[in-house]
């Protein structure tokens, strides 16, 4: 355009204002996605054909957008956004967006998803880690793909990671949870859309999250190791560690922060020291070289968890 | 306030779409679906150094495997058929099918998790029973001679193969919608473990074979009542553990120091079944949430005793129980209330609390220590617990670009039976979210929180034995300080970064762990460079240390150690994505891992660093080859080094055998070409 044409864009504030005012009016349009169509086909700048490739663009999901407004029923009243001309200067009316940049506040937006879904998740919602953080469902879902990356695990860590950078971090360490290999996913372990659990957990506590998979340490066995009946993340970080074993820490040190070091030294062979020095307590695996069950332990000689 | 663009509410009556034709939809009847074919060859140039070798590929290795993809929709329903990988040790099947009020699926996957095709053991492969010795192993006492044989390979790894099986109905309009779930894992393979029998010690590779099932059925249904409504649901879930190896019994390999203490015995893992249920509710009305839930399990398992020991020359008592039956219940009650007051204000308060009783039966057991040595008798300790949580919460929305939210935080933790304690934790975190102007936003978090042990001590242990403190109990203080930035600098071009500080003291303890820190520092960048071309980097440091005391009396601290972690993982990638949907693909990443741990004794003989270098770049190339064909070429090189103290047997009275270090060094190459074919669409 020229310097007379130059459109000065709306303001987040201005743009509320006209949203809340198209959502009040239901100035819906004539021919529904047809004709929002003809501009955000796959040629358009913002190309929206992708929805026909999953279930939110089927005409067969009852209940579904395309069974009703269409485009209109998660974008509102096309109002006058559908104009098909525009005088010089003039901005073509907004309609809402989703997603982190949009200028529409998460909740706003949020309200269109819940507008249908309004099962346990729209319960869970209020008040979620997520629903606090302003996470718009757009953030995390693409509505606009054929496929949802948070329904395919590999693109899943990335969406996720995108926030929990730290996590994500973990995740590539060389003791992990294969995370990166997509054999496991974020959203095994975490409801993200809400949880009653500590860490929006599934199950109620982070054992009852590891068992689901490590179901040999729920025991209850004859000679339990404290720690381990309490809370696995004592010794292991899920996420991922530099340690073998996701352990936070490495023994004989992580053991120490709760067993005396008396009778068991962590100096190494090849010292004068007193409390020196026998590999078979600290080479290798450490404390773990005898107390291999460390987990507990079912053999009638098994109190000191070594059978 | 929560319901500001309520779609529901809109009254289609008023909206004529009879005439709307959706031209530009896609006709959905019909099948669509493709197969494809990949080949990939593998070119590992392995160049472990030490006397164990760990290459996670198999070396010098090709395979070809199959995908496949069908979908069908049909006037009602629609159901799909996938297969990928098959022919691969990874491979996956599943079915979906849906249709008005029902809705099935069915996964299956076979993922193998761990391969050491190099591992190197004393004992020839795994067994369930009994592993012999290669007879130049056997009662070995010269280290020299041990260090200079031959060790043996094994093949080691898990497997795990897991289906999952699901089928959900609505049973009508005001009816409840039942569901019900199976999973069952199973897992083989190798893993390792540690066998010692007195001053031995032995790496021992074990076969692993073993299922988990899960079962759960749901029943819920939604509700409108008064001028809200609700959610309510009940859900039985069963857990059951099998294991088909239940003891692992191995040969001293080396000079036997007790009479008759030449075999070793350990239990595997008993077969346990676990059943809770759950009961569960919610209520929105207006701008409240109300949620609670109550959920009671129980834990048993019931599995025949091995005998003290396998030594015959020792005359052991006998024992107490032939089985020990287990039984642990736990109750978990979840209780929450949301109320978002306007648009500025938002309160909450959560309630959790977590029991664990333990009621198996205690009785006198008299051990045989290290298959060698006859203990007094002692009774098996049972651990309870209870912990309760209450959490405050609320947020302040100053102004349209500012935001506050105050949380404070209270933990209760009891443990009962044979661990008495109990520690008070209070927390209060400050958040700060300010959205400086259209392209700039900030987080900021700080947290105190103050942990306050109550009481504790091991009533089975006397003083200064083997607990010196109950470390997760202990007296902590712990600041921590969150910041993160968002800077989209140019419509296309955005950077993150976060930035984390924890400071954990434990004053006034002087035994054990004194203090920790953890500083973490990242990165982020993504640049969308044309309409079908993006890039994004990563970076994330971190670094940790953790300082600790011991005492060779137990009281006053006779020397110090730390470990000191470090961490760098970086990532660039740019990716090509065409937008029409059967056009070129391409992209291209590179990654690097690398890590430290140090640990520092402050005397000499110091304990080895362990570090890991990791380097992968990985490309690929699709494109339509021909109408209803694509071509995909994959590029995966990786670079790998690590060292990782490790051993595979010691004797320590003649002194250290066998010593070693997983310490990988080895590059790969992996090309993969896949072909994939279109079917016809109806």
């Amino acid at each position: 355009p020229s310097d007379e044409e130059v459109v000065t864009p709306y303001s987040a504030a201005e743009i509320e204002r006209i949203l809340d005012k198209k959502f009040a009016d239901g100035n819906y349009s004539r021919t529904g996605a047809d004709q929002c169509l003809r501009c955000h086909d796959a040629s358009g700048e913002h190309n929206a054909m992708g929805i026909f490739h999953n279930v939110h663009g089927s005409r067969k999901l009852p209940g579904g957008p395309f069974q009703g407004l269409q485009c209109e029923a998660c974008h509102g009243p096309g109002g006058d956004h559908t104009k098909p001309r525009l005088r010089p200067g003039e901005q073509r009316e907004p309609m809402i967006s989703f997603g982190s940049q949009a200028p529409v506040p998460a909740d706003k937006q949020n309200s269109v998803c819940l507008s249908c879904h309004q099962d346990k998740l729209d319960h869970a919602w209020l008040g979620s880690a997520h629903q606090q953080a302003e996470v718009p469902c757009a953030s995390c879902h693409a509505v606009h793909q054929a496929r949802d990356p948070m329904h395919s695990a590999d693109s899943q860590i990335t969406s996720c990671g995108g926030c929990h950078q730290t996590q994500h971090a973990l995740s590539k360490l060389p003791s992990n949870h294969m995370l990166q290999s997509g054999q496991l996913q974020c959203s095994d372990c975490h409801a993200a859309h809400g949880s009653a659990n500590q860490a929006a957990l599934k199950h109620p506590t982070t054992n009852d999250n590891c068992y689901s998979c490590h179901a040999e340490k729920r025991g209850p066995l004859l000679w339990e190791h404290q720690p381990v009946t309490e809370d696995c993340s004592t010794c292991h970080n899920p996420h991922g560690s530099i340690n073998t074993a996701l352990l936070t820490k490495r023994p004989p040190q992580l053991c120490q922060s709760c067993h005396s070091a008396l009778g068991h030294p962590s100096v190494p062979y090849g010292t004068n020291d007193p409390v020196a020095p026998s590999a078979l307590f600290v080479s290798g695996s450490s404390c773990v070289n005898c107390h291999s069950q460390v987990h507990g332990s079912n053999h009638p000689s098994g109190k000191s968890l070594q059978r | 306030a929560y319901g500001d663009y309520n779609l529901s509410a809109a009254n289609l009556d008023q909206v004529d779409t009879s005439k709307w034709r959706c031209r530009y939809c896609p006709d959905e009847d019909g099948y669509q679906g493709y197969v494809a074919a990949r080949l990939e060859y593998n070119k590992d140039g392995d160049d472990a150094t030490a006397h164990y070798q760990n290459a996670v590929l198999k070396n010098d290795s090709g395979l070809v495997s199959f995908d496949a993809q069908v979908k069908v929709i049909e006037e009602t329903a629609h159901t799909q058929i996938s297969a990928e990988g098959l022919g691969k040790e990874n491979a996956s099947v599943a079915l979906d099918h849906g249709r008005p009020g029902t809705h099935v699926d069915f996964d299956y996957s076979r993922s193998t998790q761990f391969d050491l095709e190099g591992a190197k053991s004393i004992y020839a492969s795994p067994q369930e029973e009994a592993l012999t010795l290669p007879s130049a192993w056997a009662r070995q006492s010269d280290t020299a001679a041990m260090s200079l044989s031959p060790l043996t390979y094994v093949h080691s790894y898990q497997q795990r193969d897991s289906v999952i099986a699901g089928v959900s109905h609505a049973l009508g309009e005001g009816l409840p919608t039942l569901s019900l779930t199976l999973r069952q894992q199973q897992r083989s393979g190798t893993d390792w473990t540690y066998g010692s029998i007195l001053n031995d010690v032995v790496a021992l590779p074990y076969e692993r074979d073993d299922r988990i099932r899960e079962l759960t059925v749901t029943a819920e249904q939604t509700f409108l009542a008064g001028e809200g409504r609700g959610h309510i649901g009940a859900e039985l879930f069963g857990s059951e553990y099998e294991n088909d190896r239940q003891s692992m019994i191995w040969q001293n390999p080396f000079t036997i120091t007790l009479a008759g203490s030449e075999e070793g015995q350990l239990a595997r893992e008993p077969d346990n079944r676990y059943k809770r249920w759950q009961v569960y509710g919610a209520y929105t009305h207006g701008a409240h949430r109300l949620r609670a839930s109550y959920s009671r399990g129980s834990a048993k398992q019931q599995d025949a005793f091995l005998p003290y020991t396998r030594n015959t020359l020792l005359t052991t008592a006998a024992l107490p129980e032939t089985d020990y039956a287990g039984k642990v219940v736990t109750a978990h009650t979840r209780l929450s209330w949301a109320y978002r007051i306007n648009r500025q204000w938002q309160v909450e308060s959560r309630f959790r609390k977590d029991q664990r009783d333990n009621q198996s039966p205690k009785a006198s057991y008299e051990p045989v220590l290290t298959d060698g040595i006859l203990q007094s008798p002692v009774v098996n300790s049972l651990y309870n617990h209870e912990k309760t949580q209450l959490e405050l919460d609320a947020q302040w929305r100053w102004r349209a670009a500012t935001r506050f939210e105050y949380t404070y935080y209270f933990e209760n933790m009891q443990r009962s039976g044979d661990a008495q304690g109990e520690a008070d934790t209070q927390g209060l975190r400050f958040q700060w979210r300010e959205k400086w102007s259209g392209h700039f936003n900030s987080r900021v978090s700080i947290l105190a929180e103050e942990r306050d042990k109550k009481r504790g001590g091991i009533e089975s242990f006397t003083a200064g034995n083997a607990f010196a403190r109950e470390f997760t109990l202990a007296d902590r203080l712990r600041n921590q300080l969150d910041l993160k930035l968002g800077w989209q600098v140019t419509p296309t071009f955005a950077l993150t970064t976060n930035a984390l500080h924890r400071d954990d003291d434990y004053r006034p303890a002087v035994l054990g762990v004194t203090k920790a820190r953890e500083d973490a520092l990242g990165y982020g960048a993504s640049w969308e460079v044309s309409r079908t071309m993006t890039a994004d980097m990563a970076m994330q440091r971190s670094w940790s240390l953790w300082r600790m005391a011991g005492s060779t009396s137990n009281n006053l601290p006779t020397w110090q150690s730390s470990q000191k972690d470090q961490y760098d993982v970086f990532s660039i990638g740019l990716r090509h994505q065409s937008r029409e949907a059967e056009g070129i693909e391409l992209g291209i990443r590179y990654a690097l891992v690398n890590t430290r741990g140090e640990t520092d004794v402050s005397v000499p003989g110091e304990y080895h660093d362990r570090y890991s270098d990791g380097h992968t770049v990985q490309t690929y190339l699709d494109y339509p080859w021909r109408p209803a064909w694509r071509l995909r070429f994959e590029t995966l090189y990786a670079r790998f080094r690590s060292r990782d103290p490790m051993l595979v047997g010691i004797d320590a009275v003649s002194d250290l055998l066998s010593n070693a270090a997983i310490d990988e060094n080895y590059s790969e190459w992996l090309f993969g070409v896949r072909v994939q074919y279109r079917l016809a669409e109806r």
